[in-house]
């Protein structure tokens, strides 16, 4: 049973899981087990965590098998020592695992929904084909005109959900805009496709404004010419692939995301934390290592930029106002798509200062960093006439 | 033999210190702080108000964007009192990234009655105001100003006599003494969240009232405490479009023709 069919409306990752839970949505799991990273990393994890306090129990087996006192003792127990260093080293295990764990918080700092009786909720269903629909939440302000309101189309991140990125949009609800959120194939509620299907995931935003459009001419609440694209991580790929290669779209907010996704998943990595973050995406499933053909597919240095889309939706070059069409955001210590992919698309795309702000702590949540974003993002719009 | 046995137990009780060190740490690093980017510029001042024994440690920023605009509208920041630098400094950030000079005032004192200490910062804010206008970036007569908690009680009693501030931003904000607020009508826009304890929705539907706030003018949301967890981006967006619908700012125009000047 999805969400859509539950009748329950979620206004927070949290509920939304909680949800899950009640209705006993689960997902089906991918563990890349061909990655040669994920085996080394998780071999080297085992060696770590289970290994000595294996090892500390040899000078007792010597002891025992020699019948030799080599003054492993305390006490005047040969075992004693072992089983103080075993239990010393659990100990170090389960520290070292609060601490990524508390690390990880960082990613997510959201504990309470944002909900308003002024913001109205509306469920949709977005027809991708084959009789399979994307759930999605229409949210309204009160600043939303009735009629022929602009929509900003919020995309979640990868093993991310819709209501990820509700603090950053809902915003924009006040400065009368229609925000469209909704679930990606594979994640949040619903139910096909994988969370690995990127190409598939990227394309689906097509699909995404044609519901837009249609609904438009329906209803007459949405304005189908007057659409902003919005995402954040993985969503934001989609935005600066299809979003940014269809002219349905008038401009487009990325933050926190990638320029070549080669060279962010093949990256050097700089600290213990880079390494737990790649293990926790290619335990989800992902493929960190793509050929040149699929990074060409999913980049868009590659893909889109300064292209749109042209005979049977191939991406041909055109003349395009990046000046116009693309804002950026990033932090600097950003341990999932790291910093270097936003210079790239700076100075791809020879962004004016206005268009970007990067900030130099706050990781791939702008944790922290949430106000001086909306502040900058409200600025973005104001420079566009709204 | 048991030399080695102390050695390694010495090293693991070491690394586990360390690891907990680390973990009281990242517990402890606010979440609000310092917002550190290229795109801000900041500078400290000392603002010694009429009245006032201590001067008052204040913070001006400006976006590094802006530094060649003209005049702006400028922004005060009236933290909740109490709150000590850079606590405050995200919601000085927000303001300063749309282009407005904005000062945020250090309110550390705790120990004065609550009606004194509205009445000095009340007070104050025509020094504050001169500090933000001898930056010669800003427009005099275009003031704004966000206050949350009692300092926003500060912010509303200072613009009901001072006809330059325009726009008020109140963040969970106490009862308002009526008779000390008028002619604010239209300029004052409010937040608070249900779920506040400290000061209860009661307060925020009596100032609705004394305000007569419209829909656009309030914004009352369901979870968030008196700190708005969770919400500051929310009320960064409420806030900021009401600031931007008050003064209409002028800014550079990126259209699909090409860029326009103000």
């Amino acid at each position: 049973m999805s969400l859509q069919q539950a009748g329950t409306i979620s206004s927070s990752s949290k509920e939304a899981e909680n949800i899950d839970k009640v209705a006993a949505i689960k997902r089906k799991s991918g563990i890349n087990w061909e990655s040669k990273f994920l085996q080394r990393f998780l071999e080297e994890l085992l060696l770590i965590l289970g290994v000595p306090p294996v090892l500390v129990w040899i000078p007792t087996w010597i002891q025992a098998a020699a019948g030799t006192d080599l003054g492993w003792n305390l006490a005047g127990y040969d075992w004693l020592p072992s089983l103080i260093l075993m239990l010393a080293w659990f100990g170090l295990d389960f520290a070292l695992v609060r601490w990524a764990m508390s690390s990880m918080e960082v990613f997510s700092r959201f504990p309470f929904p944002n909900r308003s009786d002024q913001i109205t909720y509306e469920k949709v269903e977005i027809p991708v084909g084959g009789g399979n629909v994307l759930p999605g939440m229409i949210i309204k302000g009160p600043g939303t005109p009735q009629k022929n309101s602009p929509v900003a189309i919020v995309c979640h991140g990868l093993g991310g959900r819709k209501e990820d990125f509700y603090p950053f949009g809902i915003p924009l609800s006040y400065l009368g805009l229609a925000l469209l959120f909704y679930d990606s194939r594979g994640h949040g509620q619903t139910t096909f496709g994988n969370k690995w299907d990127i190409g598939f995931i990227i394309k689906d935003f097509s699909k995404v404004l044609d519901f837009v459009q249609a609904r438009a001419k329906e209803k007459g609440d949405l304005d189908g010419s007057h659409i902003i694209a919005w995402g954040g991580s993985m969503g934001g790929g989609i935005v600066l692939n299809e979003a940014y290669l269809d002219r349905r779209v008038r401009f487009i907010v990325a933050a926190c995301t990638w320029a070549d996704f080669m060279m962010t998943a093949t990256r050097h990595l700089k600290n213990f934390m880079e390494h737990v973050v790649k293990a926790g995406y290619e335990i989800m499933g992902i493929n960190l290592n793509p050929t040149k053909l699929q990074n060409r597919m999913v980049s868009p240095i590659y893909n889109s930029f300064n292209r749109t889309k042209g005979f049977f939706d191939h991406p041909v070059y055109a003349e395009v106002n990046n000046d116009y069409r693309v804002v950026l955001a990033h932090d600097k210590d950003d341990a999932v798509v790291n910093y270097e992919n936003f210079e790239m698309i700076r100075d791809f795309l020879k962004m004016p200062r206005e268009n970007y702000i990067a900030f130099d702590k706050g990781n791939h949540a702008f944790a922290g960093m949430e106000t001086a974003l909306v502040g900058k993002m409200m600025l973005w719009f104001w420079m566009r006439g709204y | 033999m048991i030399v080695v046995f102390w050695i390694a137990l010495i090293g693991i009780l070491g690394a586990i210190g360390v690891l907990i060190a680390l973990i009281v740490k990242n517990k402890r690093t606010p979440r609000w702080g310092v917002i550190p980017t290229d795109h801000l510029q900041k500078k400290e001042v000392s603002i010694i108000a009429r009245n006032q024994e201590k001067p008052y440690r204040g913070f001006l920023y400006q976006s590094t964007d802006f530094v060649e605009s003209l005049p702006m509208p400028g922004m005060i920041v009236l933290p909740k009192r109490g709150t000590r630098y850079p606590a405050f400094e995200h919601w000085a950030a927000m303001l300063a990234l749309q282009g407005f000079p904005v000062l945020a005032v250090e309110l550390s004192d705790k120990k004065a009655p609550e009606q004194q200490y509205v009445d000095a910062v009340a007070g104050a804010v025509p020094a504050f105001k001169d500090v933000l206008v001898k930056t010669g970036k800003v427009i005099p007569s275009s003031i704004g100003i966000f206050g949350l908690g009692t300092s926003a009680l500060a912010g509303v009693y200072a613009s009901s006599t001072d006809p330059d501030v325009k726009i008020v931003c109140c963040s969970g904000m106490p009862k308002i003494d009526a008779s000390r607020a008028k002619d604010v009508k239209g300029k004052i826009f409010i937040a608070q969240c249900k779920d506040d304890t400290a000061v209860p929705v009661e307060d925020f539907m009596h100032n609705k009232e004394v305000f007569g706030a419209g829909e656009l003018s309030c914004l009352l949301l369901q979870y968030g405490g008196n700190d708005f967890i969770a919400q500051e981006a929310a009320i960064s967006g409420f806030f900021s479009i009401a600031i931007h619908k008050t003064f209409k700012p002028r800014y550079k125009q990126f259209t699909p023709e090409g860029v326009v000047m103000p």
